[in-house]
């Protein structure tokens, strides 16, 4: 699809022709006009490619023009083929240009010179070997062990190189994952939700039916679809053009609330009461799917209650250590029968493969094994009782009637949709948060239908090829071949939190600190999958395993950008017991000032790579790079430092990659060696590999499929319709969860609760009010009282949301356009002018419980509530070489304190009061 | 029968996203570091809390029938085309600014010399840009005359506010658009950029109308001052104007052998 495009001589022609007409129509004379584009004789093509501007990982077409020798990228599109963006791209995407053509790049390997301090940012050039001989060096002369090392990922580790970046911690035998962004984005917002449905990583794995829903819910989060996703917000205006009503509750005018038919300007941090009360109202009007609840859920599952716990009836040794058996009430026979456990999907055959007709309340008095039992539906009724509407009111700040409305509306509209988020605010109430509003979503039975939450292409297949593999009786030789949550919990369980699993006999740092919390009497993390926890003791020497320091000295950071994503990093890379600070990047972040060593990583217009699935898509398809320009400087792919970095130690880092995607190991060592021995790094050997597999799981060629690659940009496999037409979930396949139905008591958490003794208010199996704690001795409900005092919450603006965005010129250009609401610290009109403040003031921020500070500017409007402000969170860098976002904005990570919740490790990142003064 | 181009811009649907402003700066190659851009969304807020309402209006040169720029221009360089499309011959605009100040969108800004050359550090060499010239929006007319394509903020629309067509061919989605937004529907007459509003009763938040006739053929007389002041400061523009077009001709004399 590839076309040679408009040249000069097209236009000029175009031009006569106009001027033949205007002539003839005697508006003016006009000689062949000259409108624009004098430009020398040049050739065009439009190369597909994936946007690495943030996260959505949406397709696009890149115009490259050639001019003799010269190849420059001029204009980026979306790729009309891509099944997620649709052809559309946003204000970054369209932006990306600047980030390859930043004047700020970082071309060349930089080494921090002898006698300065990290933050400075005094760097010399250095070579490549120069640069790794200094590692190594380093690494020796420190002694420092393989468990002393962390290597962190950031988000396009996260959305591309994940499996690459274990690779390489597994061939070093490093068992310190840090980031990559599990705990912040991943678990810290999603893994409520992902123990009923069993996603691992909802926001990948579902994309939800925006444009087929006729009532949309919006809470928690403005990013997920308006702040901007582009491929939701592409499906979100779809539905609105088709007249599906949209609530948004947000305690400002977010661009999302913007588009509301009703705006609900919610109390901070109380989203998880209004929800609890939704589910109150649909369950007492009848307004579940009785239905899915009955097959598909399990609901009619018989239950005892112990010292206020629930324990569902369940028979153990079934297949990968799930349940074999659960019990129902089957209004058949009038008796209790057993079903099968997973991979079981439904509840309508019992374990002798007789019909079943589970109840969805047991009879009254009915015992099993001399115990009283009920079904969970009963015990989910009696436990919503407590949150009525008015309930909700008092903590909330929304009216009951309100509440009580749309929840009804909500319950009698199908289909209807509520928010599965991503970019969420984060609280202590988080989890349980997304867990209600999942069960909420299941009470209507909007899972994997359409209007609802619909899994990707990729979800389905990895579920079926599990399926098959249990069929044959195989076990998965890698966690990535484990579907859905099953995933994490097999590489925590077998591999990180296993000291068995390394030579040297150590856990991750995140488990010895859980053990040593343990130990005293704390309650550590439950779910801790590469957690920001344990880190700073690990580096202060306050931790120890098996009574020995357990110390981090070593840190391979990876594109990520720990001081303004995390809390606290400032202190803990400037730490003197941290001996090496590697970090690899495209351009200046403000953490990589805080490196020893800077590599200097390819952008996404330059460079080969893997195969992926293609993102976010309800179709199943692979997509991959090829150069659009080529790289300046000396600048290597990422995979490529990994594959060198290892070979510098005498490591292996395919073998331990081919495991992971159960790849044959030895065609692909030779694919790469043939590769690196061509000068084209070995990502290039593991893309020639991987044609080839995916040529097979295609069904042609693997020219065909890179032909696919250069005409569309990715290979498609099969469509959404196909799709759910053979492994709908939980329909014809089983969900990802220990039961295998959608689960409103969550025998995943009660697992991690019963394994580590989490509070179950936080990992709650079934669901709970969770009072987030603003400062010490404050109840929920309870108002603000003084003058300066104010709720704090942060979000994203369209134009800014990652490292990759901060130090573009074009961003920055547009956002000065909008700078009062873009970069300001958004405060109530009222508020503000009994504070005496106006727009445009320096004002001091100050954390009241932990007292620190940050500095922002007044933005002083309408479109927030009076007790709270808002800071646009991806602004407010620090390091002078960003010169575009240098300076810009509120630092907003200053003001939060190194506190977390224990189901996840959850910064409570906008569980606090801020104090205001002008500067 | 002739096309006339323009665009429908369904305000319930625009996100604020400012997807639109990007692309329409690297398609056009516009000088975004001077704050200058062919199109803007502007964030119109109404009311008080909790009762406001907030809407995103994005805004382009209207492409008005009877374009005051046209008519005020002293050397013929803008101009219309023949689907209304009002454009700029950058050599034989002398960057007066007459067409600037007839504007009432705020659509219309200088490139100036200083851009021009900073345009090649950040476009590179043979960009749109060769000399300094009164700049504004063109529909894309080269990208949809030329390649095929719809205007670039058209085409990267998340919200797909941006609707684009020939409001003379009845099937066109412009035509369709508006006809089926019913009382949203907003188009005033003249405009080649009609709105679809998020409520009918909300006719304040498009751009306004085209101006009466009658100002804009009064404004020759009324302005002409100010015009001529305008030309007369323009000579110095227009001496580093043709320096730079000239430097430029001489370095890329050996890239017009393609015409």
């Amino acid at each position: 699809m590839s076309n040679k495009s408009f040249s000069r001589r097209t236009f000029l022609k175009a031009a006569a022709v106009t001027g033949a007409s205007l002539s003839v129509l005697g508006v003016a004379e006009v000689a062949p006009r000259h409108a624009e584009g004098n430009e020398p004789a040049s050739e065009y093509e439009w190369i597909p490619n994936i946007c690495t501007m943030c996260v959505n990982t949406c397709g696009i077409k890149v115009k490259v023009k050639k001019t003799g020798n010269l190849t420059r990228a001029v204009k980026i599109e979306g790729n009309p083929d891509h099944p997620y963006s649709k052809g559309k791209l946003c204000a970054r995407g369209q932006a990306g240009l600047r980030r390859v053509y930043d004047p700020e790049r970082i071309t060349q390997p930089l080494i921090r010179v002898e006698g300065s301090k990290r933050g400075e940012w005094k760097f010399r050039p250095a070579t490549w070997e120069e640069a790794y001989g200094y590692i190594a060096q380093k690494l020796q002369a420190e002694q420092i062990m393989p468990y002393e090392m962390a290597a962190a990922g950031g988000w396009i580790s996260c959305a591309f190189y994940r499996p690459y970046l274990m690779s390489f911690a597994f061939a070093m035998e490093i068992p310190n994952i840090l980031a990559t962004p599990m705990q912040h984005c991943v678990m810290g917002e999603h893994l409520g939700l992902d123990s009923a449905v069993g996603t691992f990583n909802v926001h990948d794995e579902i994309v939800a039916d925006y444009d087929k829903a006729k009532y949309y819910i919006a809470m928690g989060a403005n990013a997920a679809v308006g702040g901007i996703a582009t491929g939701r917000a592409v499906r979100y205006a779809e539905g609105k053009k088709a007249g599906s009503k949209t609530v948004v509750l947000d305690p400002r005018m977010s661009e999302m609330a913007a588009k509301a038919d009703e705006w609900i300007p919610i109390k901070p941090g109380t989203d998880v009461a209004f929800a609890l009360a939704m589910m109150n109202v649909i369950l007492q009007k009848k307004l579940y799917d009785v239905e899915f609840l009955t097959k598909h859920s399990n609901m009619p599952f018989l239950v005892t209650e112990q010292g206020g716990m629930v324990m569902p009836l369940m028979e153990s040794g079934g297949a990968m250590g799930m349940p074999k058996a659960f019990y129902v009430y089957d209004e058949l026979s009038q008796s209790i029968k057993q079903i099968p456990g997973f991979p079981a999907n439904n509840n309508l055959v019992d374990i002798e493969g007789n019909p079943v007709k589970p109840a969805l309340e047991a009879p009254a008095g009915l015992q099993q094994n001399g115990a009283g039992v009920t079904t969970l539906f009963q015990v989910v009724l009696k436990q919503a009782a407590q949150y009525t509407p008015a309930w909700a009111a008092s903590i909330t700040d929304v009216p009951a009637e309100t509440i009580e409305r749309i929840a009804t509306e909500f319950g009698s509209t199908r289909p209807a949709l509520i928010e599965p988020g991503w970019h969420d605010a984060r609280y202590s109430s988080t989890t349980q948060f997304r867990k209600v509003s999942a069960l909420i979503q299941g009470l209507v039975g909007g899972i994997d239908r359409p209007g609802g939450w619909v899994f990707i292409g990729g979800v389905r297949e990895v579920m079926h090829n599990f399926l098959e593999m249990m069929k044959q009786g195989q076990m998965p030789s890698s966690p990535l071949q484990l579907p859905g949550l099953f995933s994490p919990k097999a590489a925590l369980d077998m591999k990180f939190n296993n000291p068995q699993a390394w030579s040297h006999g150590h856990p991750s740092v995140n488990q010895a600190w859980n053990q040593q919390e343990w130990a005293n009497g704390r309650a550590g993390v439950g779910f801790n999958l590469y957690t920001d926890v344990g880190y700073d003791e690990a580096i202060k020497g306050e931790l120890s395993y098996d009574g020995k320091p357990y110390q981090l000295k070593a840190f391979f950071l990876s594109q990520t950008n720990l001081i303004r994503g995390f809390f606290g990093w400032k202190e803990m890379l400037t730490n003197p017991n941290v001996k090496l600070v590697v970090s690899i990047e495209i351009g200046p972040s403000d953490s990589i000032a805080y490196s020893d060593v800077i590599l200097p990583d390819t952008a996404y217009l330059e460079k080969y790579d893997p195969f992926f699935e293609v993102g976010m898509s309800h179709d199943l398809g692979y997509t991959t790079r090829i150069p659009v320009i080529q790289p300046p400087g000396q600048v290597k792919h990422t995979i490529d430092m990994f594959y060198e970095m290892a070979a510098g130690f005498q490591k292996d880092l395919l073998t331990p990659m081919a495991g992971m995607f159960g790849w044959n190991p030895a065609e692909l060592k030779h694919e790469v060696e043939v590769a690196v021995g061509e000068g084209k790094g070995a990502v290039y050997g593991i893309q020639q590999y991987q044609a080839h597999t995916i040529a097979h799981h295609a069904h042609t060629t693997p020219e065909k499929v890179m032909e696919s690659i250069r005409a569309k940009g990715l290979i498609e496999v099969e469509h959404r319709d196909e799709l759910m037409a053979k492994w709908s979930m939980p329909y014809q396949q089983p969900l990802s969860t220990p039961s295998g139905r959608f689960e409103f008591y969550s025998l995943f958490l009660a697992n991690i609760v019963q394994q580590t003794g989490i509070p179950t208010l936080e990992g709650n199996p079934l669901f709970t009010f969770v009072p987030n704690e603003f400062k010490p001795g404050m109840k929920p409900g309870d108002a603000l009282t003084e003058k300066d005092e104010f709720f704090f919450t942060y979000g994203k603006v369209p134009t800014q949301s990652h490292a990759a965005t901060m130090n573009n010129d074009l961003l920055t250009a547009i956002s000065e356009k909008h700078k009062d609401a873009y970069y300001g610290v958004w405060l109530n009109t009222q508020r503000a002018t009994a504070l005496g403040i106006s727009t445009g003031d320096r004002i001091v921020l100050t954390n009241t419980t932990s007292g620190q500070k940050a500095e922002g500017t007044a933005f002083v409007t309408e479109m927030i509530r009076p007790d709270t402000i808002f800071v646009p969170a991806a602004f407010g860098g620090e390091d002078p070489n960003m010169k575009q976002a240098y300076g810009k904005g509120t630092p907003f990570s200053n003001l939060v304190p190194r506190r977390h919740e224990h189901s996840v490790g959850n910064f409570r990142a906008s569980e606090f009061t801020v104090k205001i003064a002008k500067a | 029968m002739t096309k006339r181009y323009g665009m429908v811009i369904d305000l319930s649907t625009c996100v604020g996203c400012q997807a639109c402003v990007a692309s329409c700066t690297t398609q056009n190659q516009t000088p975004y570091w001077d704050g200058k851009f062919r199109t803007r969304v502007d964030d119109i807020v109404t009311g008080s809390f909790p009762d406001l309402s907030r809407t995103f209006v994005s805004q382009l040169c209207n492409h008005c029938e009877d374009a005051p720029c046209v008519q005020v221009c002293p050397t013929g360089a803008t101009y219309q085309t023949e689907e209304g499309v009002v454009l700029v011959d950058q050599e034989q605009c002398v960057s007066c600014q007459a067409c600037v100040a007839a504007c009432q969108y705020g659509a219309r800004y200088v490139y100036t010399p200083e851009d021009v050359v900073q345009a090649k550090s950040v476009y590179g060499e043979g960009n749109r840009h060769s000399v300094a010239h009164v700049d504004k929006c063109t529909l894309c007319y080269d990208r949809v005359t030329g390649e095929g394509m719809e205007p670039a903020c058209v085409t990267t629309c998340p919200g797909q506010a941006r609707i684009f067509g020939d409001w003379n061919d009845p099937e066109s989605r412009v035509n369709k658009a508006l006809a089926a937004a019913g009382d949203r529907a907003h188009r005033a007459p003249g405009s080649a950029i009609a709105y679809i509003l998020p409520a009918p009763s909300q006719k304040e938040l498009p751009p306004p109308d085209p101006a009466d006739p009658l100002w804009v053929s009064g404004w020759k007389g009324y302005v002409q001052p100010a015009a001529k002041a305008a030309l007369g400061a323009a000579v110095g523009v227009l001496a580093v104007a043709t320096a730079v077009n000239l430097s430029q001709k001489k370095a890329g004399e050996g890239d017009h052998d393609d015409e």
